[in-house]
């Protein structure tokens, strides 16, 4: 099989190389206390998800939400609402006054 | 990494510098790599190794090829020395002028020592679609070497 001269070129100008295993045990090692060293502010924080990225994970829980705010929210307005046209005390009083006095 | 940046740099202490800075990079830029991208992270990691090495090779200093023939030594070996060093110039002058995929794809074939299956793997391609690349990437390199006046070793002995 004829040897390609574009390959022999290339093992040519760079030579394959042989790693010896205590070279790259000190590389790890000088990388991890250079990592140790770092600053605190030295990694940078993962940034907050984008909206685009936000919006369709959570737009059927917020849709659902929202329907559901609705329907309780409109179930129990009329009843809240007599509540705040007379307050307790109020009823009380007015409910008992023709019949009890207070006793003055 | 070691072997692709030292093959790419032509000595340890560089590739040593640009592995510890590469890793250094990945540890503080890890947010930035996308999962859900085409990229995996090997290769990713691969590109981020190669790119150093190139923007590292492009900030030496390179002596013009006909400087060679004025060495003030003429001993063989510091001949074959500086023919050896202006080889490397040359082809990563020629890589450097590659597509992004078909540099990666040569690098990790030449340079990184990886088999064809697992180039492919790296490149999230499929073996067949990998060996095509790698045919292009060599054409591609034979036209920018014959561009430069390079068609065989003979050319820069």
């Amino acid at each position: 099989m004829k040897a390609d001269p574009l390959d022999n070129f290339v093992n040519s100008a760079a030579p394959p190389v042989k790693i010896a295993d205590s070279r790259v045990h000190d590389l790890t090692t000088a990388v991890q206390m250079r990592i140790d060293h770092l600053p605190s502010t030295g990694r940078i924080a993962f940034p907050p998800p984008s909206m685009p990225s936000v919006l369709p994970r959570y737009a059927l829980p917020m849709a659902t939400a929202a329907l559901l705010g609705v329907l309780l929210g409109s179930a129990v307005l009329p009843q809240r609402e007599a509540m705040a046209q007379r307050p307790p005390l109020l009823s009380l009083i007015s409910a008992t006054a023709p019949s009890q006095p207070l006793g003055f | 990494m070691l072997v692709l940046a030292q093959r790419v740099l032509g000595n340890a202490h560089d590739a040593d510098e640009v592995v510890q800075e590469t890793f250094l990079k990945v540890w503080s830029m890890a947010s930035r790599w996308e999962p859900e991208g085409r990229a995996k992270f090997s290769t990713w990691l691969y590109r981020v190794v190669l790119n150093a090495c190139l923007d590292r090779l492009r900030r030496m200093p390179m002596a013009p090829l006909d400087e060679v023939g004025e060495l003030a030594d003429r001993t063989p070996s510091s001949m074959d020395r500086a023919l050896a060093q202006q080889r490397h110039h040359i082809l990563i002058q020629a890589m450097a002028q590659l597509p992004p995929r078909q540099q990666t794809a040569l690098s990790l074939h030449y340079f990184g020592e990886v088999s064809a299956p697992r180039a492919a793997e790296i490149l999230n391609l499929s073996l067949s679609a990998c060996e095509a690349l790698l045919a292009r990437g060599k054409k591609t390199l034979r036209k920018i070497l014959a561009g430069m006046g390079i068609n065989g070793l003979g050319d820069v002995l």
